[in-house]
């Protein structure tokens, strides 16, 4: 080989050698710490935090919240991780037995984790703290218990509403709707006046809300049967779908957005169903955008016909934890009033305990709290919500009829509940 | 550089004896392969049986849980959404082969049409060489993400369509079960014919000329030059590519998976072997069930390779 | 033509092609492009055909580049060929949002962690299959071919266990940077590659250097790695656009926000974990994908190339 190329080649391998020394060892070796490490002192126990994060104001809540805790308890420091995707990042480290000390559980996954043992329960630790467990909405609360231990407390939720672009609804003169009949009315207006239609999702995230203002559901009470292949289910789906299908509304993809919050703050929807996370996201994303919330809409008029869905997270202790009085003293605080309370002035959640104020501006979401029901199945329902999805999508798409659809998953779930 | 000739005293204590100097080279030659040798057993052929091993059992996220036995691969074969008979779209299985039947001979048809662009007697091979052969060498990651935006409803293609037939088109390519994986082919036929194409130029630039000098003395038309003497004579090019591509469409997980943020949809219209496999292990954890999937997966993959590797292990695609 | 009457002995392509049988005696030129106006508007209309399909190949890439530098409500108007307000919000908002500065290094560390181990570790392993004898040296090879015939895709929960749980050490790679260098310390490609390189070496500079007295490492790295350049060029390619490009194993073994490459970053952009599909960011985020290998092609392209097609009719 020429003597330039091998001189090059020669030098290449050195520098790369160098990059591969200098470089690789030290990361790899403060990696292997799990992370940005603080420079402890001789007694303070250090405990993971770990947490997935859908905003930077999240991430500055976060931090604030840590800052918080360890101002008042100066020998434990914290370290925070951020796993993306979450769940597969979590059940690498359960997997590995070197699970972060303390982390969240999101509602949906919590059947799941808590029945393959890598969750500690709480109600002992709590009652030793003196902590009681009033302050918080049971509803919440249920979410995280399991085989009547308690594993985690939540540290907000949201339900779903109805936001609105004031301007297009005012414009096609229309009053925001209450009930189904109200919504194709007001989309029909919409249309008319050549303002943007409304978003909905082809997504058991959302459909399942309407199916429980029609009085159906997804597993009965006790969790042991399905009950998605009712008459209720079907003529939820069907009103549903035909919203899109006639052209009243559209989805998020036909619009081309990433999804509807995003479709009402360009200006593409007049009229979503999104949670607590779209008004901050607006506020900072859309500050221009004229819009306002309202409560989620019922089948019919009364009380009955109301229905929504909760999605809250917790926080949770990991089994295997070797700190787990420090992640204790963690979770005491950051579901206590003090530490509920950096947190919803830093995000603008809702917090997850009555004796906290909710932030301004958020008054419909609580309102909806007596009618939301927990977005959470059984275990390993994973795959069951991903074949409902895919079958609410082929019912969408005209390739199959609704109650087929609603029979498959139905089969899934039983299927799910017998393993 | 040069070998330093000339006398030099032999230094004290290099072997001199035949015997331990073969020993002495079995020793380097072994200190020299040890550590492949090593990486390929702990990560190649370990796997198989520790997989083997795992699928028998109902392992979950913390390790094994129960011995069950073949109740893994039975659960497999009755398994709607792994396959189905007869054949229906949206299963992980029929999907793939769906898949495979369409691109493997688009493939080859393109790479082979790029392939003989190039080699004909034009100016500026090189430049067209690199223009088609670019796409090859990106990630999958990129060119799906470019992808995601042309094909967006309100992005560059039906922008142009929307042009062409006079009225706005908002297909979303990839949020309907009818075009999603459709749209897929598109895309990673687009990406590899580059490949294919660099192989089939190997070929064809190894046919000896004479070839076609004989084909121009007896005079026939460059037409049938092409098919009745180049195409035939492309055999292993041919194969190679076929094969290699099939291998290559079984295995089709990426572009999925980013297409559908892993959920297979829309309506499983993009679950493919693989990614059904991922979802197994990842989503819900079962581990075992996963690692069934995975050794049915490697039969039918080994099964393709070997014909691959007994027809041409030692050949090289040229004479 | 005059040309075609002055040239004598020489019959044109096309009427040999017609089938008409050459003039006794005449020699016969193996086919003269260019002559003949039939013959130019074939070669013109392939030209056209060809830069159609280059334009058609390459556009993407463009469409890529003008969209980073575009703003963002100009990158939803979609037939604006030239930006008309050229930025660099996109690459601004690419590297805080992202952070596609750090996927980059991440990228790059484990490019060029695992090219220069495949450099070792292939060189010396193909050096020593092609070249030393010990017993069972040709099983072993082939046991080492045979691996390629297992696809990743069966590997994933094996792997994944062995590095969530090492056995006997119980080290937890998942999310670090050893745990994926680690399982790419070779290509068996690469080794074939060599392998198959040195056996093409003449004998003769090892025995000029045993004559010399030179010991079997001194004769690997003094004589016979220096010879195998092209060898190594090829595989340096490979290496590196192979671990560059890698998603699977990326998003399997990275979950660490920290580790995250170029790949993965892109991917969680693009599938709507942003709330925002903000194009310009992600288009500037692929160019910065593609940048690196798309250069190391324009530049080596023929060693690239040689490359390429070696790996994949050898390998």
């Amino acid at each position: 080989m020429s003597p330039r190329l091998r001189s090059r080649l020669r030098a290449t391998i050195v520098l790369a050698g160098a990059v591969l020394v200098l470089g690789v060892l030290p990361a790899s070796t403060a990696a292997m710490t799990g992370g940005a490490a603080h420079p402890t002192a001789a007694k303070a126990t250090t405990i993971t935090l770990a947490h997935w994060s859908s905003s930077a104001v999240e991430l500055k809540g976060i931090r604030a919240t840590i800052v918080a805790f360890e101002k008042r308890n100066p020998s434990i420091k914290v370290n925070e991780i951020n796993l993306d995707p979450y769940p597969e990042g979590m059940l690498a480290r359960f997997a590995a037995r070197k699970p972060p000390d303390i982390f969240y559980v999101d509602s949906n996954v919590f059947p799941d984790w808590v029945s393959q043992g890598v969750l500690e329960p709480i109600s002992d630790d709590m009652a030793r703290a003196h902590m009681s467990t009033k302050p918080f909405y049971p509803r919440l609360l249920n979410a995280f218990r399991y085989k009547g231990k308690l594993y985690g407390l939540p540290k907000d939720w949201s339900p779903l509403a109805m936001e609105v672009n004031t301007k297009a609804l005012a414009a096609a003169g229309v009053t925001p709707p209450k009930t189904w009949a109200g919504l194709t009315a007001a989309a029909k207006k919409l249309k008319a006046a050549g303002q943007p239609p409304v978003c909905l999702d082809i997504d058991l995230a959302r459909m399942l809300a309407f199916m429980y203002q029609n009085g159906g559901g997804f597993l009965n009470a006790t969790r042991t049967k399905a009950i998605v292949n009712s008459s209720k289910n079907l003529t939820a789906v069907t009103t549903y779908i035909n919203w899109i299908q006639s052209g009243l509304a559209r989805t998020h993809a036909q619009l081309g957005m990433g999804w509807c919050g995003e479709a009402l703050g360009k200006e593409k929807a007049s009229i979503i169903f999104e949670g607590n996370w779209v008004t901050s996201y607006m506020n900072d994303t859309f500050p221009g955008v004229a819009w306002k919330t309202y409560p989620m809409i019922g089948a019919k008029v009364g009380n009955k016909y109301r229905g929504n869905l909760g999605f809250t997270a917790s926080y949770s202790i990991a089994k295997d934890s070797k700190n787990k009085a420090a992640a204790f003293k963690m979770l005491q605080f950051l579901d206590g009033p003090v530490g509920q309370r950096v947190w919803i002035a830093n995000v603008g959640y809702l917090p997850a305990r009555s004796d906290v104020k909710p932030p301004s501006g958020r008054a419909v979401y609580l309102k909806e709290a007596p009618f939301t029901h927990p977005w959470q199945f059984a275990p390993g329902f994973s795959k069951v919500t991903d074949t409902a999805n895919n079958e609410l999508q082929a019912a969408f798409e005209g390739k199959e009829t609704a109650d087929v659809a609603l029979r498959n998953i139905q089969a899934a779930a039983n299927a799910a509940l017998g393993k | 550089m040069a070998v330093a000739t000339g006398a030099r005293r032999s230094a004290p204590g290099r072997f001199q004896s035949v015997g331990s100097a073969k020993l002495r080279e079995a020793l380097v030659g072994y200190a020299f392969v040890i550590v492949p040798l090593a990486f390929f057993m702990l990560f190649f052929i370990f796997p198989i049986g520790y997989a083997m091993y795992i699928s028998f059992f109902d392992w979950g996220i913390l390790g094994k849980i129960d011995y069950i036995g073949a109740k893994n691969y039975r659960d497999l074969w009755h398994d709607k959404l792994f396959w189905t008979w007869p054949p229906r779209r949206g299963t992980a299985i029929w999907n793939t082969f769906y898949y495979t039947a369409i691109v493997v001979p688009a493939q080859m048809a393109l790479g082979l049409a790029l392939a003989l662009a190039v080699n004909a007697r034009i100016r500026g091979k090189s430049f067209f060489r690199a223009a088609f052969y670019f796409p090859s060498l990106t990630s999958s990651a990129a060119v799906t993400a470019i992808a995601l935006f042309i094909l967006n409803s309100g992005g560059l293609l039906n922008a142009l369509l929307g042009k062409i037939e006079g009225h706005p088109v908002h297909t979303p390519w990839f949020a309907q079960s009818s075009t999603a994986l459709e749209s897929i082919m598109g895309l990673n036929i687009w990406t590899t014919s580059g490949t294919m194409m660099l192989f089939y130029l190997a070929t064809l630039q190894s046919i000896p000329t004479d070839v076609y000098e004989a084909a121009a003395i007896d005079g026939t038309s460059r037409w049938r030059t092409f098919w009745k003497i180049t195409f035939p004579l492309l055999k292993p090019g041919h194969f190679f590519v076929a094969v290699l591509s099939f291998i290559g469409c079984l295995k089709l997980f990426d572009q999925a998976f980013i297409i559908s943020g892993g959920k297979g949809g829309p309506a499983y219209s993009t679950v493919t072997a693989v990614l059904y496999l991922y979802q197994t292990a990842i989503f819900d954890s079962h581990w075992g069930y996963a690692a069934a999937i995975g050794i049915v997966l490697f039969v039918i993959i080994f099964f393709f390779t070997l014909v691959q590797r007994l027809l041409f292990g030692r050949a090289e695609i040229g004479y | 033509m005059d040309d075609r009457e002055a040239a004598p002995h020489i019959a044109p392509t096309e009427r040999l092609a017609r089938g008409e049988p050459p003039a006794e005696g005449t020699p016969i030129a193996a086919g003269i492009p260019g002559r003949g106006k039939g013959h130019l508007v074939g070669q013109l209309l392939l030209y056209a055909l060809l830069l159609a399909i280059a334009v058609f190949y390459l556009w993407p890439f463009y469409w890529t580049i003008s969209t980073s530098l575009k703003t963002l409500p100009d990158s939803v108007k979609s037939l604006q060929l030239v930006p008309h307000h050229l930025t660099l919000k996109g690459y601004r908002e690419a590297f805080t949002t992202g952070p596609f500065g750090r996927y980059f290094l991440n990228s790059a560390i484990f490019a060029i962690t695992v090219t220069v181990s495949n450099l070792f570790l292939c060189a010396l392993g193909g050096y020593a299959f092609a070249r030393l004898r010990f017993p069972l040296r040709e099983p072993l090879f082939m046991l080492v071919l045979a691996t390629l015939m297992i696809p990743d895709q069966m590997r994933l929960v094996p792997v994944f266990k062995l590095l969530a749980d090492f056995p006997y050490t119980h080290w937890n790679m998942i999310a670090t940077y050893q745990g994926y260098i680690l399982i790419h310390l070779l290509y068996a490609t690469n080794l074939f590659l060599m392998r198959q390189y040195f056996l093409t070496i003449p004998k003769d500079y090892e025995e000029a250097a045993k004559l010399d007295n030179a010991g079997f490492f001194k004769t690997y790295w003094r004589v016979m790695l220096p010879l195998a350049g092209p060898a190594l060029a090829a595989i340096t390619i490979l290496s590196f656009q192979g671990t560059w490009n890698d998603f699977y194993w990326q998003l399997i073994l990275l979950q660490d926000n920290s580790k995250f490459t170029l790949n993965i970053g892109i991917a969680q952009f693009a599938s709507g974990g942003g709330f925002n599909t903000n194009w310009p960011a992600l288009m500037a985020a692929t160019t910065i994908a593609i940048a690196p290998v798309g250069l190391i092609y324009i530049f080596f392209q023929r060693y690239f190339i040689a490359g390429v097609t070696t790996a994949g009719v050898k390998g």
